[in-house]
Order: C-alpha cells, then structure tokens, then sequence
C-alpha cells in the first residue's frame, strides 16, 4: 500500500478510462442479458452499486485479517450476502421489477467486475479510498447500463422510461415518453441488439478517445523538443 | 492454431470483380421480371430503394474511410441491392427496403472492412436482420394477382393493407392439423395460382442460374449439391409423415431454395473456397434449410442456414485444402503445421 491513487485518478479510472463495462468488458451477462429497457437497466444498476459499495468497503476493513490463500472464498462469501441483502431489500420494496430481473440478481455474484475490484483495490487500500473507487465503477457500470437501456428501449419499443413506477413508485408512472408507436425494431430487444448497442458504445468511446489524443498531439511534440537527438558528427 | 487468411478468389485472369458483378446483374432479370409479372410492381420499387440505399450506404462509408468513390463501381454494392431486393415481398412500408439496404452494406460489409473482408453474406445478413425485427411487414407477400392490372401496391407503399397472402412455405406451416390432401382441396390457403407463381419465379431464378454456369462465372457442383440435398433429404423427411411434412417438390417450387442456389451460396467471399469445401458448404445448407423448415419455428431458413454456414466456412476450407502441384499429399487439417 505504498501509493494509494488519489481520488480524482480513481474517479477518472472507473467512470472512463478503465470503465468496467467498455474497457475491461466486465460483467458483460447482466449488461447485455437485462438492457432491453431503461428501468430493467436502472435497476440491476443500483443492486449492483449497493452490492459493490458494501463488498468493497467490507473487504478493505479486513484487508490486514485474511490470509492470501484463502481470500477468494472470503470475499467471494462477503459479496454473496451483500448481494442476499440487495435482493430481499428488492422484494421488499420494488417486487415487480425483482421479478422483471429475476435471475440476474443473485447473479450479480458472479460478476467479475464486483470481485475484481475487490481483489485489485479494496483488499490493498483503505476503507475510504475503496468506498470511492466502489462507487466511480459503479457508476461507470450503471452509466453505460442506462445509455444501453435507453438506446434499446428507443427502438426496440418506441418508448423511453416506461415502467418506471417499478422503481419510484406510482408517480412515475407518467413519465413515460413515446417516440414511435409504429415503429418497433424487434432484433433490438432480442440479444443481438445488446451486442450491436454495446459495440457501438466501445466505438464511441475510442473515437472520443482518438480525438482528445490528437488534440493533445502537438503539446507532447512540443515537450520532446530537450530529448531531441542532435547530430554531432562535426566535432 | 493460426487460421489461414485465405481471400479468394486466387485466380488471376482478365475477368475484373466489376465484370463478374455485371453477368450476375444480367442474370437476375429473368427473376426479377417474373416477380414482377406475378406481384405487380412494388417489387421495382422495392429494387430501386434497396439499390439505391446500398450505394448511398457505401459511398458514404468510403468517404469516412477516405477510400476513393471509383470503388463503388465494381458493381458489388449494386448486386447486394438487388439480391436484397429479390428478397422483400411487394407489399412492404418504403423503410423496410431502405433499412435493409443499409444494413447489409454497413454492418454486413464496410463493418467488416469492405468486398472481400465480410464473414457473412451481406444480402443474407440484411434480410435476416429484418426478418427477425419485423416479421410481420416481412412475411406478407400480396396475392399473386392477374398481372400487373391492379393497382394495390400503391397502397400498399403508402402502408395501407392491401390484398395479401403468404409464401406457399407459410400457407403450408399455417394449415394446422389439416392433412396434406384436405390442404390442397381447402380454399384460402394455398391456390394452384400461388404455386404457379412461386414455381415460374423459381424456374426464373434457375435460367438466370444456368447463364451464370454457362459464362463460368459459378460452377455447377454447388447448386446442384444444394438442390439435390434439399431433395433427398426432404423426401426422407416427407416420407416419414407425408400428410403433415412438406412435400420435396415444394421445398424446391417454393423459389427461395432456387435463388439461394445460384445467388446466395455461390458468393465467393463468404462461402467456402475449395471446390470440396464449396460441395461441403452446400449440404449444410441443404440439411440446415430442411432442419429449419420441418423442426423450425420460423416457415423458411434459407438465411439462417447461410449465415451459419458462412460461420463455418473458415473449418472447412481449413479441413478442404486442395493437394498443391509439386506436393505429395494435401496439407489439410491440424496436423499441417507438424508436416511441413
């Protein structure tokens, strides 16, 4: 633990240059498995939030008390109740949309991104810094969960946010907004249209990425101007 | 294992992909013409729309890449146009065309790198990708009507429901628990002026066919493989139970089974390469079609069965490998790399 990253390096980590979902392409069965709308996203994306703040926080208050060998099932056992407590809160207050999810709940397990963070940062840094670094990849996670979702809802079923009184109770169940009533293009609720989606969102990326990296271009030139070899073949 | 890049085709003559495109063009008209004598004009429509979707798709996706435009002349974009096309009922909304169109160029092609690079069919590719998203506007053909004297296509375009009917593949899949005879003899199912239709536009498909043989621009082991497995291998189904299964006869009258033989199987990049491989490819087609259609939950397979064997055409040209002059034996299989 000799250099903990600071909080805004962690923040620029998780939410987009080591973004679970489009870099590191983590937890890819409940992004493209329960994406085909907004509310199903928004969903699995908080229980998944929850689960990673309190598995991340937990992990690095006994980070010094677990033996190497045995900290997988240790945290694999941390993770699992967590993900117990996210799905009876669930039950609890939002069944209809814990039925609408159903497997994928006490799936969330076994998503990699939950127990990698755990073994690559929370079982190495402090309590603080890993409630930090739970919630940015979360947040990065849910981000791309939502975009996902509505980009499939859009034109899968013409619609946006429908359903929402799943998950805020029965005054948003107005909010509902219709783009298309006509015109519904099916594949985009089936799998494909996650892969399709997600495709075009790791493309978009890159290119964002591509274009902030050549406007920087000129300054590293710039910068290299000291290192510069010089021909000294006169002397 | 290290898959061999093998793009094809390796000959090297006079014969450019533009020529190649041409004789293909010239030997859908036949085709085309039939559709249009039996299902009225939309179809012109649709080929206009489709066509001009595929070029526009492609010239845009070459000025992004900053490819010259003279690439659109090879034709290629043009043949996927009407293949596509051929494909889509009369009767469909304007955007179904359009959507497609695009589809096959962008993603099917130019998301792949362009002619040559594609895994799958393009043309396959767009009309299961509108067949899965709008099975409804897909699967409604109009009635084959006296040619070309009514004038409900226009309706049609403009999205109103016109006289429709369906494919003798999905009349057949829609009788229920009716036996084969009682299904000839019911009215509203399947009349003898259907079959008549999708026959002629069949025999249509297979003149266009055979001119492309004759210009050896295809060969004939591939077509006939694929047709005559569709044949025994739907016979061998139909014989099990003749009052429900499809007869063989309709397998190949159904017109689809035809235009895919001679069309769809033989494109060059997303097919197998080797002659054995091509021999190969189509008895999967052939068995994938026959599967699909008796055990399917959609009436016909035609695209699916390609677009899985596109999947594994690179096996079987790996598994295929023809022995090459001044060896002793093919190098083929896994076992290459040790031999050599």
């Amino acid at each position: 633990m000799s250099t903990s990253p600071s909080y805004r390096q962690i923040a620029a980590d998780g939410l987009w240059s080591n973004n679970p979902a489009l870099v590191q392409l983590l937890g890819l069965c409940p992004l493209l498995a329960v994406t085909s709308t907004f509310v199903n996203a928004l969903g699995l994306g908080l229980a998944t939030l929850l689960v990673l703040l309190g598995s991340n926080f937990s992990v690095s208050l006994i980070r010094n008390l677990v033996p190497a060998n045995v900290r997988l099932p240790a945290f694999v056992m941390i993770i699992a109740s967590f993900v117990t407590c996210a799905e009876l809160l669930m039950q609890a207050f939002t069944y209809e949309l814990y039925q609408i999810l159903g497997i994928f709940i006490p799936l969330i397990v076994t998503n990699c991104m939950i127990l990698g963070r755990a073994d690559a940062f929370a079982s190495k840094n402090k309590p603080l810094p890993a409630l930090h670094d739970a919630l940015m990849v979360s947040l990065g996670f849910t981000s791309v969960l939502v975009l996902l979702g509505a980009f499939r809802e859009i034109l899968g079923q013409g619609t946006l946010f429908s359903g929402m009184e799943l998950l805020f109770g029965p005054r948003a169940a107005d909010w509902e907004i219709i783009f298309f009533t006509d015109f519904q293009v099916l594949l985009m609720v089936l799998p494909p249209g996650a892969f399709f989606g997600t495709g075009l969102l790791i493309a978009l990326k890159n290119l964002i990425d591509a274009q902030a990296k050549k406007r920087q271009k000129p300054e590293i030139l710039a910068t290299d101007k000291t290192s510069r070899r010089v021909r000294m073949t006169s002397s | 294992m290290a898959w061999i890049q093998l793009s094809s085709p390796h000959s090297h003559n006079r014969v450019t992909t533009d020529q190649v495109m041409r004789q293909v063009v010239i030997a859908t008209l036949p085709g085309i013409a039939t559709l249009t004598w039996f299902f009225g004009p939309g179809i012109l429509v649709n080929l206009i729309l489709t066509i001009s979707s595929c070029l526009l798709a492609e010239a845009l996706v070459l000025k992004l890449r900053n490819r010259p435009l003279t690439v659109l002349k090879d034709n290629s974009a043009l043949v996927t146009g009407i293949l596509i096309g051929c494909c889509l009922p009369a009767s469909t909304p304007w955007w179904i065309p359009v959507l497609g169109g695009s589809f096959a160029l962008l993603v099917g092609k130019q998301l792949f790198g362009g002619l040559g690079q594609n895994p799958f069919n393009p043309a396959m590719a767009a009309y299961a990708f509108l067949l899965i998203s709008f099975p409804v506007q897909i699967s409604i053909w109009p009635a084959p009507a006296t040619p070309l004297s009514d004038t409900s296509w226009l309706n049609s375009l403009a999205g109103s429901d016109a006289l429709t009917g369906a494919t003798a593949l999905d009349a057949w899949r829609n009788k229920g628990l009716l036996m084969a005879e009682e299904f000839w003899q019911a009215d509203g199912y399947l009349s003898s002026q259907m079959v008549t239709a999708w026959a002629s536009v069949a025999s249509a498909w297979l003149v266009g066919g055979l001119y492309l043989i004759w210009q050896r621009i295809i060969n004939w082991q591939l077509p006939l493989t694929f047709l005559a497995t569709l044949f025994i291998a739907g016979s061998f189904v139909w014989g099990f139970n003749p009052s429900h299964q499809i007869p063989p006869w309709l397998h190949l009258a159904a017109s689809s089974a035809v235009f895919a033989a001679f069309f769809i199987l033989t494109d060059p990049v997303s097919g197998a390469t080797s002659l054995k491989g091509k021999v190969f490819f189509a008895i999967g087609c052939g068995l994938l079609v026959i599967s699909i259609r008796t055990w399917g939950s959609y009436p016909d397979g035609v695209a699916f069965s390609v677009l899985l064997m596109n999947f594994a055409a690179p096996a079987l040209d790996y598994y295929t490998r023809p022995r090459v002059y001044g060896q002793k034996q093919a190098r083929k299989g896994l076992a290459s790399k040790e031999k050599s």
